[in-house]
């Protein structure tokens, strides 16, 4: 179920409606909260429901076995990653290993491992990088002793299974939500209009620039061959840099709204990534949920910045080597988090971002010179092959060829939109306005309304989340 | 009492910004009224007497309101798609949409050059649109009706519509009920389908097997009690010649078969008959079809009852 169809609408309506009639009765919430979230992942294919089921109860048990038997604890932990790598490497991996192997081993025909997977298993089930992580935090956190495991299984599936981030987060780790949901917080009327800034401006993102800047993005990278102009390819990978923003912070909003309306505070996932000043900091503002579960689970246990210099680089470049491969079983996305990698282990050896922090003009040309190297970073991620994405990047750097974009007038209004919204986050004309009074929440409120009308007239043609497919 | 950043408040100033807007703003109806055409004709209910199966020319050419006119009493679902090809998957599609009740039931075949080749036998629309997810469904059936005046627009089309940019080009298509679409261009231009035509039989020519599959329909149908009659939808006379030379289209062998399994074959004057590309009718020579194809189906029925 897509936030932005109109059978979502009617499933909140219920869900909200519903919780009203419950109040403050902690089992009905939770209840009504995991039956609600099973439905709504069901819906889109209710086979994969036994996989969230099968994992969360694994990590349920294991949990309070790491507790019971405090001694044996490292075999729950061990068991609770072999089920949820082992569900991850099969239905997301399995076909990428099996090619790569046949193509290393030179095996093909009736000897083929990819064409002897049965279809099933070649399903992604939608948001299975995001529920599986959160679940196995769940487990090292109880682990680690820095969570105590709950024995209320409604209270774990709720959280496990929660439907405003199930499918593509943020991903809100247990010792944040395990509390919150064994709390009744009534919503404030701030709250509630906080939600709503929050929903409307998810919709806005996702709906107007994400879904409208699509078709330019996808007709470009359809192309079979490369003979655009420099100026065009660095046009459309602004566009896909703008258009996966708005995809994936818009569906974060729209997530972070619908739970401060049921009571619930879910961390904040993008803080204005393109604003920047390093490749560092780009990391510490896009998606947040992702890149901190991958320093507190991945980089610090595997040594993160102590040891040598060269191992505090290796460290860096298997985290985010990872990171890439979450995204999807493409060689694209690996390249990706390579680059990335490659990067900041420059930005780390040469600390060039320092010697531009001090003034505001030379700040604007390390933001540049960041988003470049996003940008380049972006080719590769959003390319049908590596190929492809090389024909690209090597176009984008002969700086030759015509003087046109490739965004049309849309494009160009879209990403003016974007950029002018970037640029007065920067200047803080925001913060400097006192929104509680009276002219102010009225024009916001009219503000709002004008933004709504944008939303209906100006959505374009309805797509899927891009991150369901992670 | 407050009532600043409170959300009805918000949400009634925008239903009326919208409202105001959507008698105005220039918008993409035209596609959203498709979605429901299509969604409505794929799950229409099973009440029908008479039924038309075949591909775009049958879906632009005939219109069923006009045909019920001259077959007074009888339900008329045109039931074409898009190169649609006459095959099982839309043979049996359309004998569901048959009325159950005891009466007389009719099915009509267009019988293009295209619905016989290899080109047409996916049934590439026909098939997308009974496979739709279920919530696309709903969303098209039951609530894009109500919403369509609420259609997108875009950049472009507001762009025009301030600096009151016209185009002295139009391609209409209006969606009518029972399967039928409007159809008119202008400027004309007969020759404008010969080309994709010439490609498309280039590699793809009428073939036995298929003529054997409908003529094996209609025999089945006919042993039901079903009458069926066919007809070679009008086109421009390049057009024709074309179909028969290079995509091997013999009418006059294609029609005494049909005649031969039990169907009814209806000849009809091309010359009679105006396309706007060469391949498809305009609104007039629509209604004048239809209304000869319900004259020539009385005919039939009063001659065999």
């Amino acid at each position: 179920m897509l936030f932005n169809s109109l059978i979502f609408v009617v499933f909140a309506i219920v869900y909200f409606l519903v919780s009203k009639l419950i109040g403050n009765r902690l089992k009905g919430r939770l209840f009504w909260l995991t039956a609600m979230s099973f439905f709504f992942y069901g819906w889109w294919d209710w086979r994969f429901l036994f996989l969230i089921i099968f994992s969360g109860l694994v990590d349920f048990s294991a949990a309070i076995g790491m507790r019971r038997w405090e001694k044996h604890g490292k075999i729950f932990l061990v068991l609770s990653m072999i089920a949820n790598i082992g569900s991850l490497s099969i239905f997301k991996y399995s076909g990428f290993i099996a090619e790569n192997i046949d193509l290393l081993l030179g095996l093909s025909g009736q000897y083929s491992l990819a064409k002897n997977i049965p279809d099933f298993f070649l399903v992604t089930p939608v948001g299975i990088s995001f529920y599986t992580f959160q679940s196995l935090s769940y487990t090292i956190d109880v682990y680690k002793k820095r969570l105590e495991p709950t024995r209320n299984i409604l209270h774990f599936f709720a959280f496990l299974s929660m439907f405003p981030q199930l499918v593509a987060g943020p991903i809100v780790r247990a010792k944040i939500m395990l509390p919150q949901l064994l709390k009744i917080n009534p919503v404030s009327k701030e709250g509630m209009w906080t939600g709503f800034r929050f929903i409307v401006k998810g919709f806005f993102k996702k709906m107007v620039i994400a879904d409208n800047l699509a078709p330019i993005v996808v007709a470009a990278f359809s192309q079979p061959e490369i003979t655009q102009s420099s100026l065009y390819w660095w046009g459309i990978s602004i566009a896909f840099a703008f258009q996966i923003y708005c995809d994936f912070a818009g569906y974060s909003d729209i997530a972070r709204g619908l739970a401060k309306w049921m009571g619930y505070e879910f961390p904040d996932n993008f803080n204005h990534p393109y604003l920047s000043t390093s490749l560092r900091e780009f990391w510490t503002r896009w998606h947040i949920t992702l890149s901190t579960w991958f320093r507190d689970y991945v980089y610090i246990p595997i040594g993160g910045n102590k040891g040598s210099k060269f191992r505090q680089h290796l460290n860096l470049w298997v985290t985010m080597i990872l990171s890439g491969f979450w995204h999807g079983a493409e060689w694209t996305y690996i390249v990706w988090g390579a680059l990335h990698a490659f990067f900041q282990s420059f930005e780390r050896i040469t600390n060039w971002p320092s010697y531009l922090l001090k003034n505001k003009f030379l700040q604007v040309i390390s933001c540049l010179l960041v988003m470049m190297q996003v940008l380049v970073a972006w080719v590769f991620f959003r390319a049908e092959s590596i190929s492809q994405a090389w024909e690209i990047v090597k176009t984008m750097f002969a700086f030759t060829g015509s003087l046109q974009l490739g965004w049309g007038l849309s494009g160009t209004i879209l990403i003016s939109i974007m950029i002018l919204n970037e640029t007065i986050v920067a200047s803080r004309i925001k913060e400097k306005i006192k929104w509680e009074k009276p002219i102010w929440a009225w024009s916001e409120m009219i503000f709002y309304s004008m933004v709504i009308a944008i939303i209906i007239f100006f959505r374009g043609e309805g797509s899927e989340f891009i991150y369901f497919q992670f | 009492m407050k009532i600043y950043h409170n959300i009805p408040i918000t949400l009634i100033i925008a239903t009326i910004l919208v409202v105001t807007l959507s008698f105005f703003l220039p918008t993409q109806q035209q596609k959203q009224l498709a979605e429901i055409f299509w969604t409505e004709k794929t799950f229409a209910p099973s009440k029908y007497d008479l039924i038309l199966v075949g591909d775009s020319r049958t879906y632009r050419g005939v219109s069923p309101n006009e045909m019920e006119k001259k077959l007074t009493g009888m339900k008329v679902l045109n039931f074409a798609y898009s190169n649609g090809g006459l095959n099982p998957t839309i043979f049996e599609a359309a004998e569901k949409k048959l009325s159950k009740e005891d009466r007389q039931k009719i099915i009509i075949l267009g019988v293009t050059a295209n619905c016989i080749t290899g080109y047409t036998q996916n049934n590439e629309q026909f098939t997308i649109e009974k496979n739709r997810p279920r919530e696309e469904i709903i969303e098209r059936k039951y609530l894009n009706p109500l919403l369509y005046r609420f259609a997108p627009t875009t950049i472009d089309l507001v762009k025009d519509w301030v600096t009151n940019k016209k185009s002295q080009n139009y391609y209409s298509s209006i969606y009518n009920n029972n399967g039928w679409v409007e159809s008119d261009k202008y400027p004309a231009d007969t020759t404008e389908a010969i080309e994709s035509y010439k490609k498309d039989f280039a590699s793809f020519k009428v073939e036995e097997r298929y003529i054997e599959t409908m003529l094996n329909q209609i025999n089945t149908w006919s042993e039901k009690g079903i009458l069926v009659v066919g007809f070679r939808p009008p086109v421009s006379q390049p057009m024709r010649e074309l179909e028969d030379s290079m995509g091997l289209y013999n009418e006059a062998e294609i029609s005494a078969r049909f005649e031969a399994a039990g169907g009814h074959w209806i000849d009809l004057n091309m010359s009679e008959y105006k396309t706007y590309d060469g391949s498809h009718l305009g609104k007039e020579s629509a209604l004048k079809l239809s209304s000869v194809l319900a004259e020539q189906v009385r005919e039939i029925l009063d001659r065999i009852n």
